[in-house]
């Protein structure tokens, strides 16, 4: 049994429990935060994207421990900043949302690449979502969106 | 020390270590789908494991007397973007699944999970490094090339943490990585290759050629390659056919899911043949 410190959503929070627990399970179970989806439990869809500490990982690959003394943000608490409106008319717009499954994942991806390099190129925009999947858009409307919300939503990153 | 397996140094790590602690975890990509169990039930990793990602004296990348070493923890992204990464291994980090893993999977954990198929152990065969193992009872220094004894396999002992990469000097090398896949972002190599040669005074007075996912273990031949150091690019060139008919006798590749042994082994001969022509 292992005690986890550490910041969610920038609350303090205590994890009291298996150090080998997946934190998408955390976070969905203990926690209630449902926005962060499960796809393939294997790393290879991104569905479960979120951030520790600013960069982007899967989280039903990333043990609980591992979390320790770290900052972890959900989509939950991403929806609250101007950069996810910024984001999400951008999605919108695009067209660049069908059934929405993968949507939570890839805004977090897009967060994670616009705020190391607030203006990509086309290619780096691919690049930055290469470990995120959709069954639905052929990919081309998310990297508009992203594209559109970097430029329209320029000086937020 | 927080929760008792989450250390927050090296030696408290390796006294639990000693003390039967394990398996280590690392950034857990590996692991965690390996020990994977369907339902939300907790990945069947033992609550005696010893968590070592948030050591922070285990992650850095430093330059001492020209040769890089590379702090076990240190992220693959970190890696990716930091000045020291010799060229060959920034080349393979880039070819390893997307960005989120890349952020929590560390060279250690890509070491020792000893797959012949693994990307950056591929550039760090092919650069002749090695790795430092540390227990309690001391430390010593494995070249990869006797690390890893089988898929899976290594000579890392249960007391044993992997502490750092050592990488001799690559400045003037010429390198080529090459991974033949399916989807970059979760392609599992089916054949990869991963080349350096240095040249002085027009002849080659190194020559490195590594072959991934063609055999139990990545492939290296000492005894091919020393038959081409001293001659130049031309008379390498016009050996080729030789030199393709001797690695052909070392390349096993199994046949499994992914492609067949035929296949493997033809390309794995082009990708030699592609890097002997571009020196
Ligand atoms: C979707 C997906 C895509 C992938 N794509 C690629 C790819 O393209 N190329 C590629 O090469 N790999 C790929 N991988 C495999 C994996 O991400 C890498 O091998 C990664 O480098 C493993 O590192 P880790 O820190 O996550 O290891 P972990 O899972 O933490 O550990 C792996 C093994 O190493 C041991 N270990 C870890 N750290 C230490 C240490 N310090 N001392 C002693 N033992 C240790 C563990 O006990 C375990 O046996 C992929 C994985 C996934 C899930
Ligand atoms: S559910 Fe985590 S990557 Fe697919
Ligand atoms: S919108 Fe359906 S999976 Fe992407």
């Amino acid at each position: 049994m292992a005690r986890i410190e550490f910041t969610l959503n920038r609350e303090p929070v205590v994890y009291e429990g298996d150090a080998a627990r997946r934190l998408i399970d955390v976070i969905r179970d203990d926690f209630g935060l449902k926005g962060t989806k499960e796809g393939c439990g294997e790393g290879e869809c991104g569905a479960c994207s979120v951030l520790v500490d600013r960069a982007v990982v899967p989280s039903c690959l990333f043990p609980v421990a591992n979390v320790h003394g770290r900052h972890v943000v959900t989509i939950e608490d991403f929806r609250n900043t101007l950069r996810y409106r910024a984001l999400e008319r951008a999605f919108l717009e695009e067209g660049a949302v069908q059934c929405g499954f993968c949507t939570p994942g890839m805004i977090i991806a897009a967060e994670a690449l616009l705020s190391k390099d607030p203006h990509p190129a086309a290619e780096a925009v691919v690049e930055g979502l290469a470990g995120n999947l959709c069954r639905c858009t052929g990919y081309n409307m998310i990297v508009r969106a992203i594209l559109r919300a970097a430029k329209d939503g320029d000086g937020l990153w | 020390m927080v929760a008792d397996r989450i250390p927050d140094t090296k030696a408290e790590a390796l006294a639990l270590l000693a003390a039967g602690g394990g398996p280590v975890v690392s950034g857990g990509t590996d692991l965690m789908v390996k020990r994977r169990r369907w339902g939300g039930l907790t990945p069947m990793i033992p609550d005696k494991a010893v968590y070592v990602a948030n050591i922070a004296e285990l992650s850095y990348v430093k330059k001492t007397g020209g040769s890089v070493e590379i702090g076990a923890e240190t992220p693959l992204a970190v890696l990716l973007d930091h000045p020291f990464t010799p060229a060959l291994l920034r080349a393979a980090i880039r070819e390893t699944a997307g960005p989120g893993i890349r952020n929590t999977a560390t060279l250690a954990g890509n070491l020792v999970n000893a797959s012949p198929a693994a990307d950056p152990a591929l550039a760090l065969h092919c650069l002749s490094a090695s790795v430092r193992l540390e227990s309690a009872r001391g430390v010593r220094t494995v070249a990869l090339s006797d690390f890893a004894t089988g898929p899976g396999r290594t000579l890392l002992l249960p007391d044993e943490l992997l502490t750092a990469i050592l990488v001799p000097a690559d400045d003037a090398w010429k390198t080529m990585f090459v991974k033949v896949g399916g989807r970059k972002a979760d392609a599992i190599a089916k054949v990869s290759f991963a080349g350096a040669v240095k040249l002085d005074g027009g002849v080659l007075t190194a020559f490195a050629a590594a072959f991934g996912a063609v055999g139990p273990t990545i492939l290296r031949s000492f005894a091919i390659e020393a038959k081409v150091i001293g001659l130049s690019p031309a008379d390498v060139r016009e050996r080729l056919t030789d030199l393709s008919a001797a690695y052909a006798d070392v390349i096993r590749p199994i046949d499994d899911q992914r492609s067949d042994a035929h296949y493997r082994k033809t390309v794995a001969l082009n990708l030699l043949a592609d890097f002997i022509r571009s020196i």
